[in-house]
């Protein structure tokens, strides 16, 4: 053995009932390295960690911290033998303060048994030094950014002194700027020998990050790569088993007439003078630094943002729209960013979900009462249109991967006779497979003639998709982009603002 | 592949819950068919047709509210100020009818409106200024009550007019009671309205995720609003049929019948976090209820053992609802 393993989990299995989620799965963890953990939705990640971290108990295998063969029942026991896990949702007291939170649970006692806050604060203060960060850590966790609070969870980890630190998805929710200073705190870590595991669906941070990376697919590990053997193309291939079909090469596309306009929008303190048109074939791509304001954007558009001056055309005809009713009945669509919180109805079944705004229009007479049958054959042809994977159109949406819960909520506003699709980060935490398909879809649709607008902050996915990318930066379009022209560095600049108003392609 | 796999355990688990809700529901029916067998052999008066007509006019009050309560509970939100309007607009009608000399046919219309005002206020209260609908009709069924007390100097006013003592105490073909087939009619239409209207729909919807029914097109400000009009609407005949019962309207009529209105809701296994329920399952809640009080009052059981025993019962069935939640 050249470097010993701090955690050695060999032959796992673990079954919920008589499905078999895990299949003598593998995961060994080297001192002081960053170990990515890479799969597809449903692979058996989450699995394999919450048995690590004690949340599940395994039917199955051994588990070796140090070499030594360990049982971890409970969430505590794994927190003593040094294992932490971040998960990716953050979990904080918001109204309580940094270091309250930091040491929540483990405060520092005066001899009479009050918290001694003065020691409480400077502690806090040394972890984040440790850290790098200079957030001040008796401000209440409600009034700091979620890249900070994100460090504050990282520094809550810490506070114990970890051997094994577990991050699911940490960029998730954080910019470019953000994910790199993240990343130089990973790297200090490591040099000071803590081991991370590292679960990422993000090619960039693995290749960034990683010194090594295991692959899981239907519960079994199916690769360990070691660093220079990792590439995009081996990585995809195991995370799914074939190499064909896996990424979404884009066809050449026709650009037909104009579909749907925007002039001169302006939102108080949020978008100004914003202008972009969508063409049929052609697939619109809004990128931008997360907070740039793409989501007001879509917002304004829908119907949920008051505009103050500026004007919308769909094709070719202007529109006024105050409310979310007027969107839906000028046959705008919206697919919200948080599909959890503002997609999907969770105790409805799929048919309910797609047919929601068709109701009162499409689905029922003057007296408001739902024709069952067309609500049925309606729902189930999108359904079908769009390859949604659920044992049927009754099924609870709920209950469906997230990739079949984004095709549920696109047939929604299909039934719904969509004229303009706004889709915000469509492929947020959807696998790679769902996610060429949804790309498929938006395609297709673009070329029957419903235009297409994508938010997206990951410049890969813009650069893969777009025909067009708008740049946003601070509430303004700096960039109109073409895709032949497009490059990494023009899109980064204009999204930081500093390349002027030059680019303009118009 | 790993999809796939992900729905199996997703259908199975649905099912189960499927199967869940299924025996919750038999065993409320089991409970009061226990209830009616343990009641018939105690008492010889309790197995008659004429003692389940009584039964079922003495949930009338409560269950005319309680089918509109159900859509608000189903919501997540909450009318506390029901058991006032049935005191406020008891009083409104007696008033109209007796100081005032309005013929009954416009009495009665425009305390039916007094109900669609106040359930508009507390529409207005928590659509407008999104107070939460607890505080809302928390406030309001003070003022609600309290207005009562002030139109009537807190005195009972007696109501000598037919169609209102018909509403409370008539009798269809001399046997079925007409406040309890006023309240079936509304039972019969809230299933109605759940099962096959848009708006229905849209009440489940906004109970499942209000933020999302609101980016899928649903106006959920103006279906709250319209909620808590129809239960101030419902509450206003119940206050009707409250003051027919004894042809006397009184400013305190109604106390307590909020809890016991939402008491039924919950007791006959509605979901306490919203999204799902059922017309059905309240009427079951407050039958019991119904049942339950009837065959004790038979047994001369005292009345604050009905008190202790719905407090059991409601505990039970949320504790229940909970169990049934947890994977």
């Amino acid at each position: 053995m050249i470097q010993e393993y701090v955690l050695e989990a060999t032959g796992i299995c673990k079954s919920f009932g008589e499905v078999r989620v895990l299949n003598h799965a593998d995961l060994s963890i080297r001192k002081g390295e960053i170990h990515a953990l890479v799969g597809e939705n449903g692979a058996g990640k989450s699995t394999i960690i919450k048995i690590i971290s004690g949340v599940y108990l395994k039917d199955e295998g051994s588990v070796k911290i140090d070499g030594n063969e360990v049982h971890i029942t409970t969430p505590k026991e794994a927190a003593e033998a040094g294992i932490r896990v971040i998960h990716q949702e953050i979990n904080m007291a918001k109204t309580l303060t940094v270091a309250e939170n930091i040491f929540l649970g483990n405060y520092p006692r005066k001899s009479y048994g009050g918290i001694d806050w003065k020691r409480l604060n400077e502690d806090a203060r040394k972890v984040m030094e440790v850290l790098g960060d200079q957030i001040d850590v008796e401000q209440k966790v409600e009034k700091i950014s979620i890249a900070e609070q994100q460090m504050v969870e990282i520094a809550k980890a810490l506070s114990v002194h970890p051997k094994i630190l577990i991050m699911d998805e940490p960029t998730a929710a954080l910019n470019d700027q953000e994910t790199e200073s993240l990343f130089e705190i990973l790297d200090k870590l490591r040099t000071s020998g803590v081991s991370i595991i590292y679960i990422t669906h993000r090619f960039p941070e693995i290749h960034r990050l990683a010194d090594r990376a295991t692959i899981m697919r239907d519960g079994e590990t199916v690769g360990v790569l070691e660093k220079n053997e990792i590439c995009d193309d081996t990585l995809v291939s195991l995370m799914i088993g074939k190499e064909e079909g896996a990424k979404f090469s884009k066809e050449c596309s026709e650009i037909g007439k104009e579909l749907f306009k925007i002039e001169n929008l302006n939102v108080a303190d949020k978008l100004h003078n914003v202008s972009l048109s969508v063409h049929q074939g052609e697939l619109v791509v809004i990128f931008g630094l997360v907070g740039a304001g793409q989501t007001e954007l879509c917002r304004a558009i829908f119907g949920d943002l008051k505009i103050e001056t500026g004007t919308m055309w769909m094709h070719g005809k202007k529109m006024e729209i105050r409310t979310i009713q007027d969107a839906c009945s000028n046959g705008i669509g919206y697919v919200s960013e948080d599909r959890k919180l503002e997609g999907i109805i969770p105790l409805l079944s799929v048919k309910e979900n797609i047919c929601l705004p068709s109701y009162p229009h499409k689905l029922s007479n003057r007296f408001g009462f739902i024709n069952g049958k067309t609500s049925k054959k309606l729902a189930a042809a999108y359904y079908e249109k769009l390859h949604v994977k659920a044992a049927g159109i009754d099924q609870n949406i709920g209950s469906l991967s997230g990739g079949n819960q984004q095709k549920a909520l696109i047939c929604r506003w299909l039934a719904n006779d969509v004229k303009l699709l706004i889709l915000n980060m469509p492929t947020r935490g959807v696998d790679v497979g769902a996610r060429a398909e949804i790309y498929r879809t938006m395609e297709e649709l673009s070329r029957q003639g419903v235009a297409v607008l994508t938010i997206s902050p990951e410049m890969p996915e813009a650069l893969e998709i777009a025909d067009t990318v708008y740049v946003m930066h601070e509430g303004k379009v700096t960039a109109r982009v073409d895709r032949k022209d497009a490059t990494q560095e023009i899109l980064m600049r204009n999204a930081l603002g500093i390349e002027g108003e030059k680019e303009d392609g118009r | 592949m790993a999809d796939r796999r992900e729905n199996v355990i997703n259908v199975k688990s649905s099912k189960v819950q499927a199967i869940r809700q299924r025996m919750l529901d038999s065993v409320l029916i089991l409970f009061a068919v226990g209830l009616v067998i343990y009641f018939s052999f105690a008492s010889q008066y309790f197995l008659s047709l004429k003692n389940f007509m009584n039964i079922l006019s003495s949930i009338s009050v409560v269950g005319i509210i309680a089918t509109g309560m159900t859509l608000v509970m189903i919501t997540r939100g909450i009318d506390l100020s029901v058991g006032s309007i049935i005191a406020l607009s008891g009083c409104v009608s007696a008033l109209l009818i007796v100081n005032y000399s309005v013929a009954w046919p416009i009495a009665i219309l425009l305390t039916l409106f007094i109900g669609v005002v106040v359930g508009a206020f507390n529409g207005f209260l928590i659509t407008k200024f999104n107070v939460v609908p607890f505080i809302a009709t928390l406030g309001s069924m003070n003022i609600f009550r309290g207005i009562a007390f002030i139109l009537t100097n807190g005195q009972a006013i007696y109501v000598p007019n037919k169609v209102i003592s018909y509403m409370g105490t008539g009798k269809l073909f001399g046997l079925i009671p007409v406040p309890a087939l006023i309240m079936i009619f509304f039972f019969v239409v809230t299933w109605v309205i759940t099962r096959f209207t848009v708006f229905g729909r849209n009440v489940f919807a906004v109970g499942g995720n209000s933020v999302a029914s609101r980016l899928a097109g649903i106006d959920v400000k103006k279906l709250t609003l319209v909620l808590y009009i129809i239960t101030g609407a419902l509450a206003a005949i119940s206050g009707l049929v409250m003051t027919g019962l004894t042809s006397t309207a009184m400013p305190s009529a109604g106390d307590g019948y909020n809890l016991d209105t939402i008491t039924a809701v919950y007791l006959g296994g509605n979901s306490a976090s919203g999204g799902e329920g059922s017309v059905w399952r309240t009427f079951m809640g407050i039958l019991i209820i119904g049942i339950l009080n009837n065959g004790m009052a038979l047994l001369s059981v005292q009345s604050y053992w009905q008190t202790f025993v719905k407090g059991c019962l409601l505990i039970a069935a949320v504790v229940f609802d909970m169990l049934r939640r947890r994977k």
